[in-house]
């Protein structure tokens, strides 16, 4: 019997010692990858950068309406054509702590806040990982760290522009420490991202060849720099950044002002940034927003057949939502000579009244290359129409009037016929037809709210404005130029409300 | 009978040829009932000669001059009876006093009912009986205490949600640990794989010392499934069963109709001032749709088995078949299956035995091709299913959005799996010495899967975005073994002592690799998902595949020693080691023990002539959960492709930080139970009062996003259940040609958040559009509660609105919620607690009666005093003039009906402003005649056939009817479907309906 046991004993032994325990219970991840054996080689770099674009494609920022929830609604260019949830928080001015996660399309503002805070975190690891390769020569790194420096400094413009001082981290931090960082204040960060932009800027290529279209240029560097400086009030290095983009870019402004929206002409000569969208791919439905829809049209309903029989033969449709139309004052105030009203105002199609006013700039009918929902239209973030003006602008303030007009007129060139350049101005006039100008131009691209916020008149302008749906004129309070931090982020991290309990005035 | 006669003569040829053989005819009774007892084995003792009485209780034996019979049956006595010179001999069996002698099944073991020490619930024999069934799951509600069994939903073949002694985990998995045949297939395994006729029992293990023995993965309970095999029958059984059913919808909810919700989104556009959408309330749809994508489903079922002994008594075996197809009652849903099982055990000589269980099943589930609640949500009345030329309308006539059509979906789209299960067990014996067994076991699993699914481009939706169709075929095969060696020894010290200990160490390891490839813009409708490479535009096509795998690592023990046959001592460990954890947080070690004190045994408990049973038992120990998956400890980067000059790039970004610090969810149970036995048993009680803590919860803590991520997966916090079970079991009537048996279980489990890491609340789900956080883990309440803001009814005048002074835009007739903190604003500060999905109690109640040859079967069970968060009523009663409303809406305020507190259409612009409120809080409590069978069995000999044992004819009903108050109708759907988590328990948006089926079934026996 004893013999017996110690034959099982010695059975079981054997069996326990066929396997090594140790070996056994190892995790073989298989299909997975770990930033901890990546970022060794050039490719890596690259898949990691491509990775921080595709996050500015996400829905709560250029995927979707996203962003311009923000900088377009609640100005005096665009609005919805009815009342509708998504648009009301901004357009309205019922902004508050509680429906700023309802603020759509795109996720709401902490979904904003997230995925432009994913931007940074990522590059903040992509730099550390570049500091410390030693596969890369000195300048790829420079050239991968270029790039990175720009992505992050573009997250942080977003999120110091919704919210002023944010939390702010340029290393390779442990999330336990980033998710005690209370707030910085807004001008260090500007100065900071400033001299990001500025090596960005001098490491960049000049423009990509057909495989890189849609990545940031030395001059996309350049012109956000402009944008800082703006609002920073800093007019000399914004005029002489503007100069320099003017007149060292490779970028010229188009004679026709429509063939800049072409969806058959994307990355044109004008564009200085610009996000790629493709139908089936990679595709967006902000385009959708700017799209009439055919139940509102056209003003005789009787007339819908026909119209929706017109469209069809040109394969056209009304398919979008007309969530995003010109507002009564933009219709009424753009002039009737102005060339480029037909790219901001319809109010006619294919012979039939309208009953709104559309944006065909920005809209796509076509059924065929750009169905519904499945739009390949590009997002113009910058172009140089933009960039003259802002040249205008800085040295009206610097200077005056006299040196300006150069500048503004060479955009106005386009939209008179014949020309009718701008003279004789003060420089408060001259300042009033910047502010118009730029409403003309610019319409619907997504700079007007931030343009009125820093001239500081975007309470006077509301509250002057004839809106069409709801009353925004009496709901807009001063506290309105920011967004509130949501509430799921100061309860997770109370020291956000240390240097502000008032939350930008929310609380 | 007539086979067994010949055969038994042919054996007599052969082996007894030379003795004197004569044969005993006789019947066996129940000398308290006088009932005939069927299924008696009667043995010539010595020899393996034997048989065993009919239906009626009648053998007849053919033996040697000097046999002596020998009478056995479970619960009885055994009697033994010299022959000598009888034909005849009657026998009336006594009831065994003891009669616990049941043999429970625990962990890599089994024990008998009265040497238990932990708390086991045994549902078995009649009580799975030819109960039409689809799946073991199902058979469980109401039947064991302390086993909570929701049906959440009414799809064939799916999944029930089950809680053992409620949740003990907040987002980890809650769900029992499924060990079939001694095979650990853990909480997942798809139970339609198995064959319900082949379940011999159910054992289900509930307190520390029960469940540690299973160690990382006992922790939410073990359920041990036995299938049937061939020992203890006589000569070849056959057996077939065949029922056919019918389901039908229980009962429809009450929503508008087309014209009514004309009116209604009418009043909505003009309340806006946006365009009618139906300018002419005469042209306006009335389509029922509920009852356009239902239908009166068939149920069908095929069943039949072999199962014996050779006559050596060394071979017996089990060999089954089933075909089961059940229709949906939602058209185009459903699951064919075939099931094929084999069982053998074989005794090769004294010192070996070997045997195999092995499980081969091919299954074919037709999914749904919408959610109900989606139908719900987005189609309303008016929507007409063709439009004027006969084409499936694409867009929804109240917003023009496209919006699916259901109807369309239902005869153009197509989506089923296809799946293959094997799963085996084959063990070897080997019994070197009296009592100590050494046995090996080798358990593989394999599991192929494939999904078809094709949306054509003939969908209406397709067919506008000019997207072409597009079709998936997932892959992916699961393939897992485990080897268990165990040695038991057994010894008897002294008289009355004995001494179980059983040691053991076992691997596990299961790999999963799947694929995926997906076709867009395909040039056809014909092909489908058959030949993907008809895809139109290759730079949209999608490919993926993955692998995942883990492995577990244990060594366990357990003692048992019984001491003077009154006083038993149970200690178990188990130390696991799992490869789903960081170096250093690898193994953990489970303990437990427990104390039994048979105090029937005592004198002065026997003289008190109450009881003919009292166990007192307690036990307190350790188990753990291990509920992350693979490779959770390690930071990972997510593929993000985009796109360049239109030409797609690959990129990559963090998906989530790296997480060594994980470690096990470990729970600490302490169970005290009490067993009592009166009238001989005929009344048993079981009483039980548990208590668990939970800590190290696996918890996806939020992270504020200035990290770049929501939440991260964390080890916090504590929870604590209690609660008490009670189970009776009475045998009311036991006569002659009447008796009548009823089976009660009661439960209720109490559990509260005791700590959550330092924060008083966490947001766990938003189950409304926008209408904030619904359900809150918040420290001192349950688990989870339901939260939202008091709904105040209507705002009555504008006198009122100014008076009040809330923020925000507000109208007369328009929703009013509470501003509980009084700040001028309706914020997610308001929300309350409004109900929690934890029951008061839950309950099910069996009686059996039989009367002669017939017997009927009723089954309620129910739960009382639960909340459901009923998630549609923020559209189907605030807002949204596209979806579809109540049919009390009717009453909604207008001008002319100013005191209705149900909402004017159009005063809610927007989804975000209705909260989740009271309104959307009902009693969840319920009660459902779950099953009723009646059955009839005609004997071989009355039909007069041949051969034939009996035939049970029966008509059973399942889920007749449900009470309950809920709007929609069956308070156990949900919302989030078979969420293992704790969170996601209780919302319900009207899911997939559970059905009422009525079959007729016959089972022949031969």
């Amino acid at each position: 019997m004893k013999i017996d046991i110690k034959l099982i004993s010695l059975l079981l032994i054997l069996g326990l010692s066929l396997v090594s325990c140790d070996n056994f219970l190892d995790e073989d991840p298989r299909d997975l990858v770990s930033p901890t054996n990546f970022f060794n080689t050039p490719a890596e770099f690259e898949l990691a950068i491509t990775g921080l674009y595709n996050t500015f494609k996400g829905n709560s920022l250029h995927g979707k309406v996203g962003l311009d929830r923000y900088y377009e609604n609640g100005a005096d260019i665009i609005g919805p054509n009815r009342v509708f949830d998504q648009v009301e928080p901004t357009q309205s001015y019922s902004l508050s702590e509680s429906n700023i996660s309802a603020i759509s399309q795109g996720g709401g503002a902490p979904l904003t806040w997230q995925n432009l805070y994913a931007i940074i975190l990522n590059s903040n690891t992509i730099l550390a990982q570049l500091e410390i390769n030693e596969n890369l020569s000195r300048d790829q790194k420079d050239l991968f760290g270029a790039e990175t420096l720009f992505l992050r400094a573009y997250a942080y413009y977003h999120l110091t522009n919704l919210w002023g001082d944010v939390p702010y981290y340029r290393d390779n931090l442990p999330i336990s420490e980033i998710q005690l960082l209370p707030r910085t204040d807004v001008q260090q960060i500007r100065t900071e991202i400033l001299q990001d932009l500025q090596q960005a800027q001098n490491v960049l290529p000049d423009t990509y060849g057909a495989d890189g279209l849609g990545r940031a240029s030395k001059w996309a560097a350049a012109t956000l720099m402009v944008k800082i400086y703006l609002i920073q009030q800093q007019w000399q290095p914004a005029r002489d950044k503007a100069l320099e983009i003017i007149n060292d870019s490779p970028h010229q402004l188009l004679d026709d002002y429509a063939a800049i929206f072409d969806p058959n002409n994307e990355f044109n000569a004008e564009s200085i940034l610009e996000i790629n969208f493709v139908k089936d791919i990679n595709q967006n439905d902000w385009v959708d927003h700017f799209t009439p829809r055919i139940r509102d049209e056209p003003k005789d309903p009787t007339k819908r057949g026909e119209l929706s029989a017109a469209l069809a033969a040109r394969n056209e449709g009304f398919t979008g939502y007309g969530l995003a139309i010109p507002i009564p004052d933009y219709v009424n105030d753009f002039p009737m000579d102005d060339l480029r009203r037909a790219s901001n105002v319809v109010t006619e199609y294919l012979g039939f009244e309208m009953n709104f006013p559309y944006m065909p700039k920005m809209w796509n009918v076509d059924q065929i290359n750009s169905p519904r929902g499945n739009h390949g239209d590009n997002k113009i973030i910058f172009r140089l129409a933009d960039v003259y003006l802002m040249a205008a602008e800085a040295e009206n303030e610097l200077n005056g009037p006299d040196n300006a007009y150069q500048y503004i007129n060479r955009v106005r060139e386009r939209a008179y016929e014949p020309d009718r350049p701008l003279s004789g101005l003060t420089q408060e006039t001259f300042r009033q037809a910047i502010y118009d100008e730029r409403r003309w131009e610019l319409g619907g691209e997504g700079h007007r709210r931030l343009d009125l916020i820093r001239w500081g008149i975007l309470l006077d302008v509301v509250r002057s404005t004839e809106y069409r749906i709801w009353n925004p004129a009496d709901n807009i309070q001063p506290r309105h130029v920011l967004l509130p931090i949501p509430p799921e982020e100061f309860n997770l991290n109370p020291s956000l409300l240390a240097s502000d309990p008032t939350n930008n005035g929310y609380r | 009978m007539r086979r067994k006669t010949i055969l038994m003569l042919a054996l007599c040829f052969l082996t007894g040829y030379a003795f004197a053989q004569r044969t005993v005819t006789g019947t066996v009774t129940d000398t308290e009932s006088g009932t005939h007892l069927p299924g008696v084995n009667v043995i010539e003792k010595g020899t393996t000669n034997g048989v065993s009485t009919d239906i009626d209780g009648n053998y007849s034996i053919t033996v040697g001059s000097d046999a002596s019979l020998q009478f056995t049956y479970i619960g009885f006595q055994t009697q033994e009876v010299e022959v000598n010179a009888q034909t005849t001999i009657n026998i009336a069996l006594v009831t065994d006093a003891e009669t616990l002698e049941e043999v429970v099944v625990i962990g890599y073991g089994v024990q008998r009912k009265k040497d238990l020490t932990g708390s086991v619930s045994q549902v078995g024999g009649d009580e799975l009986q030819n109960l039409p069934a689809a799946r073991v799951d199902n058979m469980l509600q109401g039947r064991a205490a302390g086993v909570q069994v929701s049906q959440i939903s009414g799809e064939p073949g799916a999944a029930t949600t089950i809680r053992i002694r409620g949740g003990n985990s907040i987002q980890g998995n809650n769900e029992p640990l499924w060990v079939i045949d001694g095979v650990i297939v853990g909480t997942d395994y798809n139970l339609s794989n198995l064959n319900t006729n082949d379940i011999e029992s159910i054992d289900i293990l509930k307190d520390a010392v029960a469940v540690s023995i299973y160690g990382t993965r006992g922790a939410n309970g073990v359920i041990l499934v036995t299938t049937k095999s061939g020992a203890g029958a006589e000569g070849t059984k056959v057996s077939f069963n065949l029922y056919r059913g019918q389901q039908s919808i229980v009962t429809q909810v009450d929503f508008l109709n087309g014209q009514e919700h004309a009116a209604y989104a009418n009043e909505d556009a003009e309340f806006r001032q946006s365009a009618l959408p139906f300018p002419n309330l005469n042209e306006v749809a009335d389509v029922d749709w509920i009852d356009q994508v239902t239908q009166s489903a068939p149920v069908l079922n095929v069943d039949a088995s072999v199962s014996g002994t050779s006559q050596n008594g060394k071979v017996n075996y089990y060999i089954s078949g089933n075909y089961f197809n059940q229709d949906g009652l939602v058209r185009a849903s459903g699951i064919e299956k075939y099931v094929f099982r084999a069982n053998m055990d074989i005794k090769l000589s004294e010192l070996f035995k070997v045997g195999f269980r092995a499980n081969l099943s091919s299954l074919r589930q037709e999914n749904p091709k919408f959610n109900i609640d989606g139908l719900y949500l987005s189609t309303t009345p008016t929507r007409a299913i063709y439009d004027a030329d006969g084409n499936f309308t694409a867009l929804d006539p109240i917003t023009d959005g496209i919006s699916s059509n259901f109807e369309a979906d239902i005869q153009l789209r197509q989506n089923h799996d296809q799946e293959t299960n094997l799963l085996g067990n084959a063990y070897l014996e080997f019994t070197p010495v009296e009592n100590l067994i050494f046995r090996t076991t080798i358990s593989p699993e394999i599991n192929d899967f494939k999904q078809n699914v094709f949306n054509p481009g003939a969908l209406p939706n397709n067919l506008i975005i000019q997207n072409g169709g597009n079709a998936t075929v997932n892959n992916s095969l699961r393939k897992g073994w485990i080897n268990e060696n165990t040695l038991t020894y057994n010894t008897d010290i002294g008289e009355n002592d004995r001494l179980t200990v059983l040691a053991g160490f076992t691997l596990q390891k299961t790999q999963f690799e799947s694929s995926f490839s997906r076709s867009q813009g395909l040039s056809n409708d014909v092909t489908g998902f058959n030949n993907l490479a008809f895809g139109a535009d290759p730079t949209r096509n999608e490919v993926g595949s993955s692998y995942n795998s883990f492995q577990l690592l244990s060594y366990l023990g357990r003692i048992n020693y019984s001491l003077n046959d009154r006083f038993l001592f149970t200690l178990v460990g188990r130390l696991d080691g799992s490869s789903r954890f960081a170096p250093g947080n690898k193994y953990s070690f489970f303990p437990s023990g427990a104390f039994a004190w048979r105090m029937i045994e005592e004198d002065f408990i026997r003289n008190l002539d109450v009881f003919s049973n009292l166990k007192f038992r307690a036990s307190f120990g350790l188990s753990g959960s291990q509920a992350i998956p693979s490779y959770r400890t390690l930071a990972v980067l997510n593929a993000a492709n985009t796109t360049f000059g239109n030409v797609e790039k690959p990129g990559v970004v963090l998906g989530r930080p790296e997480n060594p610090e994980l470690k096990w969810e470990t729970t600490w149970q302490l169970d005290i139970g009490l067993e009592m036995g009166f009238f001989d048993n005929r009344l048993a009680v079981e009483l039980d009062y548990y208590q668990k803590t939970t800590e190290d919860l696996l918890l996806n803590a939020q992270l504020p996003r200035q990290t770049g991520f929501v939440s991260k997966l964390q080890n916090i916090g504590k929870i604590e259940n209690r609660g008490m079970e009670l189970l009776i079991n009475s045998a009311n009537v036991r006569n002659n040609d009447f008796s009548w048996s009823t089976t009660l279980t009661v439960s209720g489990n109490r559990n509260k958040v005791v700590d959550l890491g330092g924060v008083d609340f966490i947001n766990l789900v938003v189950p409304a559009n926008q209408g904030g956080v619904g359900g809150r883990l918040i420290v001192g309440e349950s688990v989870p509660v339901f939260t939202g803001v008091n709904y105040l009814g209507t705002w009555k005048s504008q006198e009122e609105i100014d008076a009040v002074g809330l923020g925000g835009n507000h109208d007369v007739g328009g929703p009013r919620f509470e501003d509980t903190n009084g700040d001028g604003q309706i914020t997610e500060e308001d929300f309350i607690v409004l109900g929690s999905p934890q029951p008061d109690f839950y309950y099910g109640i069996g009686n059996t009666f039989s009367f002669k040859n017939f017997e009927l079967d009723i089954f309620f069970q129910g739960t009382q005093g639960n909340e459901v968060f009923n998630s549609l009523t923020q559209t189907a009663l605030f807002g949204r003039p596209e979806t579809t409303k109540y049919k009390e809406t009717l009453n909604r305020w207008t001008p002319e009906n100013p005191t209705s507190d149900i909402p004017r259409a159009g005063t809610v612009a927007a989804l975000s402003e209705v909260y989740n409120n009271s309104a959307m809080i009902e009693d969840g409590s319920h009660l459902r005649l779950k099953s009723l069978r009646l059955g009839y069995t005609f004997t071989g000999e009355q039909l007069g056939l041949r051969g034939v044992q009996g035939i049970n004819v029966y008509i059973t009903g399942s889920n007749l009817f449900v009470l309950s108050d809920f709007r929609l109708k069956d308070p156990e759907t949900s919302q989030f479907g078979r969420n293992s988590d704790n969170l996601s328990f209780g919302f319900s948006r009207g899911q997939y309906p559970s059905s009422r089926i009525i079959s007729i079934g016959a089972r022949v026996d031969f």
